[in-house]
C-alpha cells in the first residue's frame, strides 16, 4: 500500500487532526516506510481455525448500576471554557441539521 | 553510615516502622537529592516538595498515634506522569494535557497511600508513553544517569532514571510494548511488567488498552517484589482486573533453582544483537544453569512478527483512545472554526510528531477497506503468538533472553528515524501481545560502562516463579544496581 501526501491528509481528516502541508510530506515518508515493514503480515499463512479467534474470549462489561461519579464542579474544573454548569463549545449544528463547521467532513 | 537515599525500600520501611527515622527525614533526604540532580536528568516533570512534606508529616503523626505502619511506610515512590494523583498535574508529557490537574487518584496510588508510601512527584515520559527514549516528551528529554549523552530508554525513562540515581527508591511506570523493561535495562535497575490484569489501570491514561500494564521499578528484585505486592489486586473499576492478587515472599534469596526449566528462544539471539549484549546474557544464562536450572533451547518463530503486529494493534487502539482529546472537557483548546475545526486545531497544536504518526497509522489500519488486511489480520496473528508461547510454557517454566538488542543509544541517534526506534522494542513487545509477565534485571555492562538487561518471561500469573529466579540470579551473580557518577557543574 503506497502512502502519499494526499492519503495522509485523507487519514488526518478522519482523525480530526490538523496537519500542515509541509508536515504531511514528512509524515507520508515515515508512514510509507512503516507500512512497508508491517506489510510483512500479509504474507503470513494463518491456520483456518484461527480465523475467528480473537485475543479476548469475550467482552467484559460492567453491570449497568448507578454509582458515584465526579461532582459537576470537579468535572468542570479542567474545562478550557465553561458556562454555568456546562462545557462551552462552538455551535454544533450550522443550518438545516447539517453538523460540522470548517474542518469537518470525514 | 549508609545515607538514606542509598537504602532500598524494604530497608527504609523497616527503619520507619522501628522509629529509627521519621518519614519526614526520609522525604527530606530524597527531596534534597531530587532537587539537586533533576537539573541534570530531567527525570521529574512535577515535584511539589510541600505536598511531599505534608504527606510525610501526616504519616509520622499517624504512626505516633499508634496506627499500624504499612509495608511501604514512609517510602517515597515516584509516579509516571500518565498516572493520576489527585490534585497533581497529569500531563502525559504532552502539550495537549499541559493544563490538566487530575481530580482523583489512580487505583495504584490509592494502594500506595494505604501501604504508607509517599507519592513523590511525577516523572517524565515519551508523550502518551509512545516512544523508547523519552525524547518524545514535550518538556525535554530525560538523560541516562550513567552517561548524560545517552537516553534512559522509554517510555518510562523518568521513573527509571530517578530510581537509578537514588532520587527515589521506587517508582511506578506503565509498559505497553516494553516501556518499563527497556528503560530498566538501559538504566541498570529492575523493572517488571506484570501479567495483563494483575494491576488495575483505573487512573492510568489509556494508550493501547489490550496491552497497557502498570508495574514497578526498583534497585533490587526484593523491592520490586514488595512494590508489586502493594500494586496488585482486584479493582472493579477496571473491567480487565483479575481477582488474583500477588503476595510477596520474604526471606533470603534462593540459592538453588534446581527443578526449574528455563527456555532460551533462538529467535531472541538473532542478527542485530550487539556482541556485548549477547555475551552478557549468555553469561547470565550460564549462571542460571550453575544455580541448578535446566536450560532448554526453544523455538518461538512468530516472535519475528512481533513488531508488525504491535505497530498495528497499538496505534489502532491509540487512535481510538486519543479521540477524547478534543479541546472540550479538559486540556488545551486550539482556535478552529466550528466544532470540527476546534477538534482538528486542538489536536494539531497539542500532539507532537510521534503521537500524530501513531494516530494516523492507527486510523489508517482501522479505516474502511484496510481494517481486515491490517487490524483483523494482526489480531489473528497475535492469537497465534499467544497459542505458540502457551505451548512452549508446557515444556519450560520461564524464558530467558536479552531485554534490548543494544545498550542505551545516544540522544538524537534514532529520534529522526521512527522505524529504527520501533525496532528497538523487538524483544519486549512479545510479552505485551501475549499478556504474560516479564522482568528486566541488570546482568553486566558494556565496555563503555552502560548497563545490560537480562529479560525473564513467565506464563500468565507466573510472577512468583519469575521473581524467585530473578532473586536467585541477582544473589549468585553479584550483578545488580551500581551507582552512576554524580553529575557535576
Amino acid at each position: 500500500m503506497a502512502i502519499d501526501r494526499d492519503e495522509v491528509l485523507r487519514i488526518a481528516r478522519l482523525a480530526r487532526l490538523h496537519i500542515d502541508p509541509a508536515e504531511a510530506d514528512a509524515l507520508a515518508l515515515d508512514l510509507a516506510r512503516i507500512v512497508a515493514h508491517i506489510d510483512a503480515l500479509r504474507d503470513v499463512e494463518i491456520p483456518p481455525e484461527l480465523e475467528t479467534l480473537t485475543y479476548f474470549g469475550s467482552d467484559v462489561v460492567r453491570g449497568d448500576r448507578p454509582g458515584d461519579c465526579l461532582p459537576a464542579p470537579e468535572a468542570l474544573a479542567n474545562a478550557p471554557q465553561r458556562e454555568g454548569s456546562h462545557f462551552l463549545v462552538p455551535k454544533v449544528v450550522d443550518k438545516e441539521g447539517e453538523a460540522g463547521g470548517a474542518g469537518g467532513g470525514a | 553510615m549508609t545515607a538514606l537515599h542509598e537504602l532500598g525500600a524494604a530497608a527504609l520501611a523497616a527503619k520507619v516502622r522501628a522509629r529509627e527515622v521519621t518519614a519526614l527525614e526520609v522525604a527530606e533526604a530524597h527531596l534534597e537529592r531530587a532537587q539537586r540532580l533533576n537539573a541534570h536528568l530531567n527525570a521529574f516533570l512535577h515535584l511539589d516538595a510541600e505536598a511531599v512534606r505534608r504527606e510525610a508529616r501526616l504519616l509520622d503523626r499517624r504512626l505516633a498515634g499508634g496506627d499500624e505502619a504499612g509495608p511501604l511506610a514512609g517510602v517515597p515512590v515516584a509516579i509516571k506522569d500518565n498516572i493520576s494523583v489527585a490534585g497533581s498535574p497529569t500531563t502525559c508529557a504532552s502539550r495537549i494535557l499541559a493544563p490538566y490537574v487530575a481530580p482523583y487518584d489512580a487505583d495504584v496510588v490509592e494502594r500506595l497511600r494505604a501501604a504508607g508510601a509517599i507519592p513523590f512527584g511525577k516523572t517524565n515520559l515519551d508523550e502518551f508513553a509512545m516512544g523508547s527514549s523519552t525524547e518524545n516528551s514535550a518538556f525535554g528529554p530525560t538523560r541516562n544517569p550513567h552517561d548524560l549523552a545517552h537516553t534512559p530508554g522509554g517510555s518510562s525513562g523518568g521513573s527509571a532514571a530517578a530510581v537509578a540515581s537514588g532520587l527515589v527508591p521506587l517508582a511506578i511506570g506503565s509498559d505497553t510494548g516494553g516501556s518499563i523493561r527497556q528503560p530498566a535495562a538501559f538504566c541498570g535497575i529492575v523493572g517488571l511488567k506484570p501479567t495483563y490484569g494483575l494491576v488495575s489501570r483505573y487512573g492510568l491514561v489509556a494508550f493501547a488498552s489490550s496491552l497497557d500494564q502498570i508495574g514497578p521499578f526498583a534497585r533490587n528484585v526484593e523491592d520490586a517484589q514488595l512494590l508489586l505486592s502493594v500494586l496488585a489486586g482486584h479493582d472493579a473499576r477496571d473491567a480487565t482486573s483479575s481477582p488474583r492478587g500477588f503476595a510477596a515472599t520474604g526471606g533470603e534469596a534462593p540459592t538453588s533453582l534446581s527443578g526449574l526449566r528455563i527456555g532460551v528462544p533462538e529467535e531472541c539471539f538473532a542478527e542485530g544483537l550487539a556482541p556485548e549484549v549477547r555475551a552478557a546474557v549468555g553469561a547470565a544464562i550460564a549462571s542460571l544453569s550453575r544455580l541448578g536450572a535446566e536450560i532448554i533451547d526453544v523455538k518461538l518463530p512468530l516472535t519475528r512478527l512481533g513488531i508488525p503486529v504491535y505497530y498495528i494493534v497499538a496505534p489502532s487502539e491509540a487512535s481510538s483512545n486519543l479521540a477524547r482529546y478534543d479541546g472540550v472537557r479538559y486540556g488545551l483548546r486550539g482556535a478552529g472554526e466550528g466544532v470540527h475545526g476546534l477538534f482538528a486545531a486542538t489536536r494539531g497544536e497539542g500532539f507532537g510528531r510521534e503521537v500524530k504518526r501513531r494516530i494516523l497509522l492507527g486510523t489508517f489500519a482501522l479505516s474502511s477497506g484496510y481494517y481486515e488486511a491490517y487490524y483483523g489480520r494482526a489480531q489473528r496473528v497475535r492469537a497465534a503468538m499467544r497459542n505458540e508461547v502457551d505451548e512452549v510454557f508446557r515444556c519450560v517454566d520461564l524464558l530467558a533472553s536479552p531485554t534490548t538488542p543494544t545498550v542505551a543509544f545516544r540522544l538524537g541517534e534514532k529520534s529522526e528515524d521512527p522505524l529504527a526506534m520501533y525496532l528497538n522494542d523487538v524483544l519486549t513487545v512479545h510479552a505485551n501481545l501475549c499478556g504474560v509477565p516479564a522482568i528486566s534485571l541488570p546482568c553486566g555492562r558494556s565496555t563503555h560502562g552502560l548497563p545490560i538487561g537480562l529479560h525473564l518471561t513467565g506464563p500468565r500469573f507466573g510472577e512468583a516463579s519469575l521473581l524467585r529466579a530473578a532473586r536467585a540470579y541477582e544473589g549468585a551473580s553479584g550483578e545488580g544496581h551500581r551507582w552512576p557518577p554524580e553529575p557535576t557543574s
